[in-house]
């Protein structure tokens, strides 16, 4: 079963008008618009700073840009979850009326919400290489981290929009663990410098690095933007491998799941 | 794909859907009855053939849930079968509940290019035929206010429009026509017709006999999932409302008259307390023009009653009057009823022609000034056309026309319609 043998291109305006939709019905209506994209992660940073800084004492210099590194990375992969999670739900009397590859809605929510980690990162890039004193040659890195990033991602997120479309619960459930989920993941503090992370608690900074999937992505990410540094090879071989295991896995598992998501939603 | 342009072709095509009994199952939930949904299978489509030439103009017709709504979506690529093949060549493109994908904030202009993106539009196609969109929708002034702000037939206007401009090799129409007013209808059938024109494959399917005699010439009749029937529209559509006549009887429930019920009133001395409807092969609630209707009422007399009165009336669905008469009116004498009656009005041959009326009965004192019973609209039947032409009336007639009399090139014609040996 087929429409009449789609060319990819085909799809490519829906796309474009669907993140054009995600992007301008997010901040439609509301006085400061596109403002909000940076006035949350602003407060974030203030409220952490106050606490990290200056209650707890993490000793990382120009803290609150270290924070914002990790909050763009952490903005772009979890928004970009859920918002990928919801996305076909959201848009049931889409996939229900019409035939195109489902994709393109998750797919255009996850742009969508890149929009916000762009803007970003946009703000950040320059800050880091202006205030921090590492080198900027590592920076070569950053494209190859960003796509890397953007394909466990992607992976991530169609993985979710379709299982979410069987089970609603996903949505919730992923709200429910991105609290946790961002305080076990080094954005507040690097394992270094986190006192009851030395010594012979660190086995706990290891399982924390290596089995939060999302970890080494920001690990290498601080390394090349914030420090200045060449991330680990460790983190970089990580990137690779769980970027490729996670797309694949999405991919597959929502072309198995998409034939009946009309009749499920 | 070895079709061609236009062509459908379904071989052997089964779908059955799961009807759990509770939606929007929960992780926990199917965790924890994983032995013990409740689900029946339901049988939407079985073992369906067929096959459309390019350019034909097919009508799916069937009650509800006799799969019309599955075969159309299975046709738009939205639902897979479970068994067999669909094949359709070139393009599609659905009108399946328009307007699907407008987004209330977006100004009509940011709509239209969304909904033509949905149906496979480049924006650079779009912008070739804006103004085209724009003008059949008749939305000139409003086109750049947001959608929410319109009228549903504004945005229904504007969704037929767009998709009516996708020109695709096969067009699948979903009951979209009962939108807009008459005169907007009337557009839609012509924009029909100019895509028939012009070598569409068009696939519609509606409950409206009429609007798929209007614009088909071919037609399907569905039941249960199969299809049962397929030929020329009109002897498709006869056999299906020899189907509804015959299927249409109606269980009378034990009494009739509820307490509460708005349309009930009367100091129930003497009570109605069965009605029916009787056609040529009993009770139903469907009926042919021309064929015979009795209503027919059970009476009881709670208390005996002197010359009480009977009356009834038949109005269309909407609203306005067509007929009513009763029994002193006709110079009928009731001297009295002691315990009950059967009491029937019958009319030899309906002149009713397509549409959906009610029947009022009343039982009244002979000066009318004591209401026993009245049942205000309280049967409905629908009665299908035998002959061409519309409106609820049957006043079917003949056509002449006399051309340049007198002149050389003078000529005749002449035809007839509803002649009683000029049946379906």
């Amino acid at each position: 079963m087929t429409v009449g043998g789609f060319a990819a291109g085909r799809y490519v305006p829906l796309y474009r008008n669907l993140v054009r939709r995600e992007v301008r019905q997010r901040y439609k209506g509301s006085a400061l618009g596109v403002a909000w994209t940076l006035v949350t992660p602003a407060i974030m940073v203030a409220a952490y700073s106050l606490v990290f800084k200056f209650l707890l004492r993490i000793q990382i210099p120009h803290y609150a840009l270290f924070l914002f590194v990790g909050l763009t990375v952490w903005t772009f992969f979890f928004g970009g979850a859920q918002m990928g999670a919801s996305s076909l739900v959201s848009n049931a009397s889409l996939v229900t009326k019409v035939s195109f590859p489902r994709q393109i809605v998750p797919l255009a929510s996850m742009t969508g919400n890149a929009f916000t980690a762009g803007a970003m990162f946009v703000i950040a890039l320059p800050l880091c290489v202006i205030l921090t004193e590492g080198e900027w040659a590592p920076l070569v890195m950053l494209p190859l981290l960003i796509v890397l990033l953007g394909a466990f991602t992607v992976g991530f997120g169609l993985l979710l929009s379709a299982i979410n479309v069987y089970f609603r619960d996903v949505e919730h459930i992923l709200g429910a663990i991105g609290l946790p989920w961002i305080f076990v993941t080094p954005i507040f503090y690097s394992f270094s410098t986190v006192p009851g992370l030395t010594g012979d608690k660190e086995w706990v900074a290891t399982l924390l690095h290596w089995c939060n999937p999302i970890a080494p992505f920001v690990i290498a990410i601080q390394d090349s933007l914030f420090w200045g540094e060449w991330p680990f090879w460790g983190d970089v071989l990580y990137s690779v491998v769980a970027a490729i295991v996670m797309l694949v896995v999405g991919m597959r598992v929502f072309r198995r799941l998409e034939r009946e998501m009309a009749v499920e939603l | 794909m070895a079709v061609e342009p236009g062509r459908i072709r379904l071989r052997g095509v089964s779908r059955h859907f799961r009807v759990i009994h509770d939606r929007n199952l929960t992780l926990k939930e199917t965790m924890l009855r994983r032995r013990r949904t409740t689900a029946t299978e339901k049988w939407a489509l079985r073992e369906v053939d067929l096959d459309v030439e390019p350019g034909q103009a097919i009508g799916i017709i069937g009650q509800n849930g006799s799969g019309k709504s599955t075969l159309l979506k299975m046709l738009a690529g939205i639902i897979p079968p479970q068994a067999g093949t669909v094949e359709i060549g070139g393009t599609v493109a659905s009108m399946l509940e328009l307007g699907a994908g407008f987004h209330p904030d977006f100004t009509g202009r940011e709509n239209v290019y969304m909904n033509a993106a949905i149906h496979g539009l480049s924006e650079r196609e779009v912008n070739d035929r804006f103004e085209e969109i724009v003008d059949f929708a008749e939305l000139q002034e409003f086109i750049d206010m947001p959608v929410r702000t319109y009228s549903s037939g504004m945005s229904m206007r504007l969704a037929f429009s767009i998709s009516s401009h996708v020109h695709p090799d096969v067009l699948l129409l979903d009951e979209v026509l009962a939108v807009g007013d008459e005169a907007f209808q009337r557009k839609c059938f012509g924009r029909i017709f100019e895509f028939r024109r012009t070598g569409g494959t068009l696939v519609f399917v509606s409950h409206d006999p009429a609007s798929v005699e209007r614009v088909c010439d071919r037609a399907v009749l569905l039941v249960d999932g199969r299809i049962v029937d397929d030929g020329s529209t009109a002897d498709v559509l006869a056999t299906y409302h020899r189907r509804l006549a015959s299927d249409g009887r109606v269980d009378e429930p034990e009494d009739q008259a509820e307490d509460e019920d708005p349309r009930v009133w009367g100091n129930r001395e003497v009570v109605i307390r069965n009605s029916r409807l009787i056609g040529n092969d009993g009770p139903t609630d469907r009926f042919m023009a021309g064929e015979p209707l009795t209503i027919e009422m059970e009476v009881e007399a709670v208390h005996p009653v002197q010359t009480p009165i009977f009356g009834i009336s038949i109005n269309s669905v909407d609203g306005p009057l067509f007929f009513g008469t009763n029994t002193r009116l006709d110079e009928l004498e009731i001297p009295g009823i002691e315990k009950g009656a059967v009491v029937r009005f019958t009319i030899p041959s309906l002149p009713l022609h397509d549409g959906r009326f009610t029947v009022q009965m009343a039982v009244v004192s002979f000066d009318e000034s004591v209401v026993y019973h009245w049942l205000d609209r309280w049967l409905e039947f629908s009665v299908f056309p035998k002959v061409t032409g519309i409106g609820p009336v049957d006043m079917s007639g003949g056509w002449t026309v006399n051309a340049d009399e007198g002149a050389p090139g003078a000529w005749a014609a002449s035809v007839s319609v509803g002649d009683p040996d000029d049946e379906l």
